[in-house]
């Protein structure tokens, strides 16, 4: 790298706000699972849903407003799997954001 | 049922067989399936597609000014051929993807278990916070809303077949389309052909469709890649405008395991930017 591309990555700033709003919709994507020809997200309300109810197959309604019998365990662990992949990733970067202010911090 | 990724590359100043070459890498390595390339360039790396179709280009050719963080170019742009791609894809399942698309992550994989004909983003971010690309961009005036080709998944069926049959026929009468939709008809765009022909082939409503979930995540013409680390990081950099609380200079960001569009071509073939971004790949 040459040194006037350097000094203008030493002097650039960590658009921060930018980052976190990319970040947080990437981290939203990343919650998308399909079951059954239906897709979901797997939000913690989606979780707790299926959570509740002891029925071995229950109707949800999928993104595209689609009603999918669902194996309601089956979704469960997969809407649990998405979800801690996804969260820990948010989290971590999250995090990450915290320490950065110039590129070198990356 | 075949599934794979299919990439068009027609090289002009710009290099997109190698941009497409970078990009079928990753899909390999994050999502697992072939990749098809089309194109009319011979000189292409061996075992990296599972096929290469050699299709030449037949029409017009397109100038476009690209505004780049370091000024900006005029270059010969090659986008013509897309409609074509039901009939050129040799899978059941495909997920057509722009060179300059790069795929760090696994995402994308459940398009495929999916039961819908076709489906597209249908909104941006740009990482640099800009709003220009972002959502509620509108096919002309009043409009239509935005779909973005950069990334349409597809299954062979009537509706995916009637849709590209139709941004032919969108391509072949252009400047009708412009004067219908009321935009402007210098350059052929795929966005454009592809929102009039999803919107109008379901009944000319905009939710009878599917979107992909989530944004298409896109650095901008003015975004530079000024690094990219064997961790994954990738540090984008750009020039800020300046505003009321912050002085105009110099931006960054950093993004890691996660898909984006770049839209500087200059810096995503640069020699140095290619071959780091290529070992990601491995």
């Amino acid at each position: 790298m040459d040194s006037n591309k350097l000094k203008d990555l030493a002097d650039a700033q960590f658009a921060k706000s930018a980052f976190l709003t990319s970040l947080k919709e990437t981290y939203d994507a990343k919650l998308t699972i399909t079951h059954r020809g239906g897709t979901f997200i797997a939000r913690p309300e989606l979780i707790a849903f299926l959570n509740s109810w002891h029925d071995a197959e229950i109707h949800v309604e999928d993104i595209y407003n689609t009603p999918i019998l669902a194996d309601r365990n089956a979704l469960l662990a997969e809407a649990k799997a998405a979800y801690r992949m996804a969260s820990v990733h948010w989290a971590t970067e999250v995090q990450r954001t915290n320490s950065i202010d110039k590129d070198t911090d990356v | 049922m075949s599934k794979g990724v299919v990439i068009f590359a027609y090289n002009s100043t710009i290099d997109y067989v190698s941009m497409a070459t970078l990009a079928a890498k990753l899909v390999q390595k994050h999502l697992d399936i072939p990749v098809t390339l089309i194109t009319n360039s011979t000189d292409v790396e061996a075992g990296v597609f599972d096929q290469i179709v050699i299709q030449d280009l037949v029409d017009k050719e397109y100038e476009r000014v690209f505004k780049f963080g370091s000024g900006s170019k005029r270059v010969v742009w090659h986008n013509q051929n897309r409609p074509s791609v039901y009939d050129l894809s040799p899978y059941d399942q495909t997920l057509l993807i722009d060179a300059d698309y790069l795929i760090f992550d696994s995402g994308l994989k459940y398009l495929f278990d999916t039961n819908h004909d076709i489906m597209c983003y249908n909104y941006v971010i740009d990482i640099t916070g800009s709003r220009s690309l972002q959502r509620g961009a509108q096919v002309g005036r009043p409009g239509i809303p935005m779909q973005w080709a950069t990334v349409v998944y597809f299954t062979k069926n009537k509706l995916a077949q009637g849709v590209f049959e139709f941004m032919q026929g969108i391509k072949e009468n252009y400047l009708y389309y412009a004067g219908a939709y009321n935009f402007i008809p210098q350059l052929y765009r795929n966005d454009y052909a592809l929102s009039i022909a999803l919107q109008a082939l379901t009944g000319y409503n905009n939710k009878n469709f599917k979107s992909i979930h989530g944004p298409l995540l896109t650095a901008n013409t003015g975004v530079d890649i000024a690094e990219v680390k064997s961790t994954g990081e990738i540090v984008f950099t750009w020039n800020r405008k300046g505003t009321e609380t912050l002085p105009a200079g110099k931006s960054f960001t950093v993004l890691k395991d996660t898909n984006i569009h770049i839209m500087n071509k200059l810096t995503i073939t640069d020699l140095d930017i290619i071959t780091q971004l290529t070992e990601l790949a491995l």
